[in-house]
């Protein structure tokens, strides 16, 4: 690997700004994908080390340049401050919906749920956290969810497969457990 | 008058399920083995307290409600046949299994809702598009505008009689006349559109006999022609647009 080819990848994160596939940094490297992977974790390792002032995240098959969390203090002087609105419960219960059976349609959603939810479906469409991913082959072709690139960075997440994992059924022995607390 | 009792504290319920599920909880029951008979009771009563709260008691928490009195009849009477839509303590038990996960999830995604507050991105950088070529299309713009006068003619409703006159008669249109009419209106006004011009014109030979008139004064330097921004203006000779 050269030194040339990750700053090229530095430069190309650089200039993109949002989330770059690994195809796409592979294409204008002109490298195998594999090495691509490499390249752009070579260069996160150095970033990590030197704890620079940027670093990439993985969002997905993609990455992202973003400033370091250890110098949010210093930025927020030079910015605005940020609106920070807190997604309700039932936003929230319909997100993990999403999140954890995706794609998935608005009644399947609903069943779940036992309410409608239209507002919070629209709600989480309008701050980017879904996205309609396809469509289901059953008559009426109804709308499949699935949740976005924005959603994985807002919540920390590389990739969906590091969603908290969900506890089972609680099985007879564990109600024990529990309802001795 | 003092023995109206405020409540503070009910509870706001998202949903039959929810309501169900705080049922269970709070009479530590398992979810796979729940007593129908006396949920449905707890969950009416709760029912009959929202309302009495004034609370929208939309129509979800009464289709539940419905279900569970089915459910418990069922039980009294387990010789009938149940329907296929009907629904069955097990599936419930699954119901309210897979929304207590929700639930869970809902609660832990809470918890790191805001995992990337101290990260500031870049705004995507917006693809650089070439400069617009300046191609001298003058003639093809006169052609078009031409066109779009015509058919503005044509589109005026109803057809009348004139329309015809191609076909059953031929109108009497002569160039000198409009040449003389065009330079008039241009002189008056001075500066003028390009449309403008075929205003008074009602019929297609009309139009062509104006625009032939245009054509002429042009050719003959009493009349200019300028081009902005796609609009045609027509100028007095010797006037600037």
């Amino acid at each position: 690997m050269t030194e040339k080819l990750k700053n090229a990848a530095e430069a190309i994160l650089f200039s993109c700004g949002e989330p770059v596939s690994t195809v796409e940094i592979a294409e204008a490297l002109g490298v195998s994908n594999r090495l691509a992977v490499d390249i752009i974790e070579a260069l996160q390792a150095e970033y990590d080390k030197e704890r620079r002032g940027v670093k990439i995240i993985k969002l997905a098959d993609s990455y992202q340049l973003c400033s370091r969390e250890d110098y949010f203090e210093f930025i927020r002087n030079v910015t605005e401050p940020r609106r920070r609105q807190a997604l309700t419960a039932p936003t929230l219960e319909t997100l993990s919906i999403i999140a954890y059976n995706q794609p998935i349609t608005r009644s399947r959603i609903e069943f779940i749920r036992g309410v409608d939810c239209t507002a919070s479906i629209a709600k989480l469409s309008e701050r980017g956290l879904i996205d309609e991913v396809g469509r289901m082959d059953t008559p009426g072709k109804p709308i499949l969810y699935g949740t976005t690139d924005e959603f994985l960075r807002c919540f920390g997440l590389s990739d969906i497969s590091e969603l908290p994992e969900l506890s089972e059924a609680p099985q007879q022995e564990d109600f024990l457990k529990n309802s001795e607390e | 008058m003092t023995d109206k009792v405020l409540r503070f504290s009910l509870e706001v319920y998202d949903g039959p399920l929810d309501l169900l599920l705080n049922l269970v909880r709070k009479n530590k029951i398992d979810i796979f083995d729940i007593p129908i008979a006396e949920i449905t009771s707890q969950y009416l009563d709760e029912l009959h307290r929202m309302e009495e709260a004034d609370i929208e008691i939309s129509s979800e928490f009464l289709v539940m409600a419905s279900q569970l009195l089915l459910m418990k009849s069922r039980a009294l009477l387990p010789s009938e046949e149940p329907t296929e839509d009907e629904m069955t303590p097990e599936q419930l038990a699954e119901r309210l299994e897979e929304y207590r996960k929700i639930k869970e999830a809902a609660k832990m995604l809470d918890e790191i809702q805001f995992s990337s507050e101290a990260l500031f991105f870049k705004k995507p950088e917006k693809l650089q598009k070439g400069p617009i070529e300046n191609v001298n299309m003058e003639k093809d713009l006169l052609f078009e505008a031409f066109k779009s006068v015509l058919s503005r003619v044509e589109d005026r409703l109803p057809p009348k009689k004139e329309n015809f006159q191609g076909i059953v008669g031929r109108e009497k249109v002569s160039l000198p006349d409009k040449i003389r009419d065009v330079l008039k209106f241009v002189n008056t006004r001075k500066k003028t559109s390009f449309e403008s011009i075929f205003e008074s014109s009602k019929t297609k030979g009309e139009v062509v006999t104006v625009f032939l008139a245009v054509l002429h004064l042009i050719a003959r330097g009493k009349i200019k022609m300028h081009e902005r921004g796609g609009k045609i203006t027509i100028t007095k000779s010797g006037d600037k647009a």
